[in-house]
């Protein structure tokens, strides 16, 4: 069980969007809010919270419902390399825009593959298994 | 992520199977998969790998093989198709390790490769080398005679008999000397007169006789006065019985009546054969029609 701890006005020194504050957004609409991935190398990727949430994985941590640290702080950490945050976040985000597009529109599947460098593929994949659990 | 609970109706493929098509297509550049993979996440990629690459894997990451047996037959049936089935058919097929089965296929292969290519080189080899044998080749010794050089022949036909003694019989009006004349066989022409002296008494009774020079060689005029002359010294005695006497006789009137010639007349004769170079009578047409002689003197009865 993760320890209760305060959510305090601490988010401040955390977020990189200066405009927005970050605390007060939490509990709004989903437009504008956002979440932090971190990697294992220090890179930090701040993406909407819907688009997290893509990943079952995520969407657990980062439930509000639940009391997961990562929950409160709006933040988790993902044991991988930047690349593959990166290219996991770009998936997210990619399935995330045609979710809700309408049975009608095209939705362009094989621009995907190209977007996927041979090098990183092996471990985007072993990435994308321990991501895709469901919730 | 990639679950279909949102209730979409259209499928976005997962992240994993996006990695996986990617890896698909570059299978064979894989090179370990480590230690922590699932087998059920690397099962596509490795349908679609070599079989070096399967074996290279496995052997990084042994835990694999246990799952792989699957991939090894696949592998089989594709790379060699034709001997697996015949080995189905004999009823040797060993199902359990198809990995072995698979090496033990390649090995087949590769010995029937070799044996075909080995009969074809060798084949085509043979075949080069009978077209070298029939090229034309550079030699300085005379190949074997296709046939013995024929002697004088006998004249087989009626018409080779008739024309030989046509031959025959005209030659002698040209000639110094005046053999009996003898039917059915020919004869051939000596050189020299003065040679045919003593030939012609060495020879006795036998059937051979030397005649002296023929053709056209005398002027016709004194040819003709010995032609006239001869016969009738000769012909008077009896042919067969005395040769001898007849052609010694021969001999003498010709040379008397070269010493009653006057000189002019000696001169434009053509002396007696010594004179000439018998390689020239070569080259003499045999017969006086197609002599080139000025035409004025022939006038043999011959003709």
């Amino acid at each position: 069980m993760t320890t209760r701890t305060q959510a305090n006005v601490s988010f401040a020194c955390v977020h990189v969007r200066t405009t927005v504050d970050f605390r007060e957004q939490n509990h709004s609409g989903k437009s504008d809010d956002w979440v932090k991935l971190v990697s294992s190398d220090g890179y930090s990727f701040l993406v909407k919270r819907n688009v997290a949430t893509v990943s079952g994985t995520l969407r657990t941590m980062l439930s509000t419902d639940s009391t997961f640290r990562e929950a409160l702080v709006n933040t988790c950490t993902i044991s991988e390399r930047a690349v593959l945050v990166e290219k996991v976040c770009e998936y997210m985000a990619f399935k995330a825009q045609y979710e809700s597009a309408g049975p009608k529109e095209e939705i362009p599947l094989n621009e995907f593959t190209e977007r996927i460098p041979p090098e990183v593929a092996l471990e985007l994949l072993l990435a994308a298994d321990y991501l895709e659990g469901e919730a | 992520m990639l679950s279909e609970s949102e209730g979409q109706s259209r499928r976005i493929p997962t992240l994993a199977s996006y990695c996986q098509r990617v890896l698909s297509a570059h299978a064979d550049a894989l090179s370990c998969l480590g230690d922590d993979i699932r087998y059920d996440l690397i099962k596509p990629v490795l349908e679609c790998c070599s079989a070096e690459t399967l074996l290279r894997l496995e052997q990084s990451s042994p835990y694999l093989q246990e799952n792989t047996s699957d991939l090894w037959e696949r592998l089989c049936f594709k790379t060699y198709p034709l001997l697996v089935e015949q080995l189905a058919r004999n009823g040797e097929l060993r199902p359990e390790s198809w990995r072995e089965q698979f090496f033990l296929l390649r090995e087949a292969e590769a010995h029937r490769l070799e044996e075909v290519s080995s009969k074809l080189r060798n084949q085509r080899m043979e075949a080069a080398e009978r077209k070298k044998e029939r090229e034309v080749k550079l030699t300085d010794r005379l190949p074997p005679a296709k046939r013995a050089r024929t002697s004088v022949t006998q004249p087989k036909s009626l018409f080779q008999k008739a024309k030989n003694e046509v031959k025959f019989r005209k030659a002698l009006y040209t000639t110094r000397i005046l053999p009996p004349m003898v039917h059915g066989k020919t004869y051939r022409v000596l050189p020299s007169a003065p040679n045919a002296k003593p030939l012609m008494a060495s020879s006795s009774r036998t059937p051979k006789i030397c005649i002296g020079r023929t053709g056209a060689t005398g002027p016709p005029s004194a040819s003709t006065k010995l032609a006239t002359s001869v016969p009738v010294s000769t012909e008077e005695p009896q042919l067969s019985a005395e040769p001898l006497p007849a052609e010694h006789s021969a001999p003498v009137s010709p040379l008397s009546t070269l010493s009653s010639l006057t000189p002019a007349e000696a001169r434009t004769l053509k002396p007696p054969i010594q004179k000439k170079d018998p390689m020239a009578s070569l080259f003499m047409p045999k017969h006086r029609a197609f002599s080139q002689l000025p035409k004025a003197a022939s006038n043999t009865p011959a003709r």
